[in-house]
């Protein structure tokens, strides 16, 4: 019995050890062998770049924020765009979101983009390119907030951004928002 | 008829400077040049100064207690070994039932318009009436008319609003019992779908269009021959608006809602319990609260004054939102009472981005190791690493 107890035991062992590398290998990839940029940063007709968190995707526009099935399609590809909200150079609140965290299976270079977003600080340079145009913005604020507030969606604040997703991160209890405003 | 010769007379100059200020309505000035004869030189010039204060104020407190009660159940089936008549315990032989019906509440509470100030042109009295005139002078005479006019108004507004709502919301289809029947028992407790408003909207405006102005009316007639005749007005305008606006706003929603609560024991046969749904959709909405709305001024020059804007947008810090305190954020909560499942909660959402299998997968992962290490330790058996 102690024999099959200490062979058991061993085997439970290295198999929640292989369930850990399993679900944090990508992000083990994330911070120490971090995605090389594109040669040519106009890839995409609208994309996204946070330098200081080694984060480049892709943007798609003109999502619906409140509806599940269509976000979460674009969500494995990128990052949306609210719809109804402002787009770069029109002067109105910019409403971006992605994952911070998916399913282990599922998670890819895309479809967790802002899982490092908790770690931008106050001055971090967030840089979006649209039709071959670039706009520079600098975080100056982020707010934790309850998924009902949606306030932050809804009303317009002038010309800032506004990058969106789960807090904490492997969860989806709260909402994590990062301000930026153009420099 | 003797020829009269002309005459250069001095100039004839008054000089009227009247400081006004009062708080009633602005004056009329009435100035001319007349009379004058044959190549005469006149001029007449003026200075006016009106200064009106405009001060409104006002001061609500409301109290707005609301209770709603809804009750379907409580109802109690005992004691049977066969139906007893009453409408909603039925039973036939070994059969007892309990069936509640739906409760459905909706509250509203809606606080408009209060404190509002206005400060119109007709209201405060602040224009002026000027006019001017060069009239029957006689040939080759230079007559000058010159008015320089200052209307100051300054607008005091203020408001002051205390406003509490407390909203009690109760609907109840449990709390029912059916003990000690003989045969099966069940109770089925109905639906409760609750909705609640409290709503605060246009709290505490003040209106401040334009704040004075001077109507200039000249007439020039009845002169000689070769006379030259000028009226200059000069209209100066000041507008200074204090504005204050306090509102304090306090909502309360206390909600309770109940389809279960049930008991049934002691009975002699099949029990069952089926409890309602319970759908609650709670709303706390300020609008408009503390608004100041005032009018550009335009220089006279024959376009008519602006229609009222808001003043311009500030780009405030993004601030969580007060619920039931001051300031004009929206909110929406949603409550659900005691009962089996909550239904649709039905407010919207920010997008859910994240996904919480990782993290249970890691609990999991973390807790197959500990297990894994405590039959280690159970086994008995010495790990091959041996330590010094």
């Amino acid at each position: 019995m102690k024999k099959f107890a200490y062979y058991f035991g061993n085997a439970l062992m290295a198999f929640s050890l292989l369930i850990l590398v399993y679900i944090y290998y990508p992000v083990f990839l994330m911070y120490f062998f971090p995605p090389s940029l594109p040669k040519n940063m106009d890839v995409y007709n609208f994309s996204l770049e946070i330098p200081s968190l080694h984060i480049f995707s892709p943007v798609f526009t003109g999502i619906d924020p409140y509806n599940a099935n269509v976000y979460r399609k674009v969500l494995e590809k990128g990052i949306a765009q609210a719809k109804g909200t402002g787009l770069p150079g029109q002067g109105k609140t910019i409403f971006l979101f992605a994952h911070s965290s998916d399913a282990p299976w599922n998670i890819t270079r895309y479809n967790t983009i802002f899982y490092r977003l908790p770690e931008l600080k106050n001055g971090a340079e967030v840089v979006i390119r649209k039709d071959k145009k670039v706009y520079k913005y600098k975080v100056f604020a982020e707010r934790t907030v309850w998924p009902s507030q949606i306030q932050y969606l809804k009303k317009d604040s002038g010309n800032i951004l506004i990058l969106q997703t789960c807090t904490p991160v492997g969860t989806d209890w709260q909402r994590l928002l990062v301000f930026a405003r153009p420099v | 008829m003797y020829k009269v010769k002309k005459i250069f007379l001095t100039c004839l100059l008054l000089l009227i400077s009247a400081v006004v200020a009062h708080s009633a309505h602005a004056e009329d000035i009435n100035l001319s040049v007349a009379g004058n004869g044959d190549g005469s030189d006149n001029s007449v010039t003026t200075t006016a100064q009106d200064t009106t204060t405009v001060t409104q104020s006002n001061n609500a407190k409301v109290d707005n207690n609301q209770q709603t009660t809804a009750n379907t159940g409580g109802n109690t089936a005992s004691d049977n070994t066969s139906g007893n008549g009453n409408p909603t315990q039925t039973a036939s032989a070994g059969q007892t039932t309990v069936s509640t019906g739906n409760a459905t509440t909706t509250t509203t509470v809606q606080n408009t318009g209060i404190n509002t100030n206005s400060d119109t042109l007709a209201d405060c009295g602040c224009n002026t009436q000027i006019a001017q005139s060069v009239i029957n002078n006689g040939s080759g005479s230079t007559n000058t008319n010159t008015v320089s006019a200052t209307n100051n108004v300054v607008s005091n507004q203020s408001n002051n609003a205390n406003i509490k709502n407390n909203v009690s919301v109760s609907a109840n289809t449990g709390d029912n019992s059916a003990n000690n029947n003989n045969g099966n028992t069940s109770i089925t407790t109905g639906n409760i779908t609750a909705k609640t408003d409290i709503i605060n909207k246009d709290i505490n405006t003040n209106i401040d269009p334009v704040g004075s102005s001077s109507n200039v009316t000249t007439s020039i007639s009845g002169n000689g021959a070769n006379t030259i005749n000028t009226v200059i007005a000069n209209i100066f305008q000041n507008k200074t608006s204090n504005e204050s606006n306090i509102a304090n706003l306090l909502s309360l929603a206390s909600i309770n809602l109940n389809t279960g609560e049930n008991s049934a024991n002691n009975n002699n046969g099949n029990v069952s319990i089926e409890t309602g749904e319970i759908e609650s959709v709670a709303l706390i909405e300020n609008e408009h609260i503390n608004s100041n709305f005032y009018e550009a001024v335009i220089t006279p020059t024959g376009e008519t004054p602006g229609t009222p804007q808001t003043p311009p947008n500030q780009q405030v810090p993004p601030t969580m939102p007060q619920m039931g305190g001051g300031g004009g954020g929206s909110g929406t909560s949603v409550s659900s009472g005691n009962g089996q499942t909550l239904a649709a909660a039905i407010a919207p959402m920010l997008p859910d981005t994240g996904n919480s299998l990782s993290f249970l997968a890691t609990i999991a992962a973390l807790l197959l190791f500990f297990a894994g290490f405590g039959l280690r330790l159970y086994s008995g058996v010495s790990p091959p690493i041996k330590f010094a």
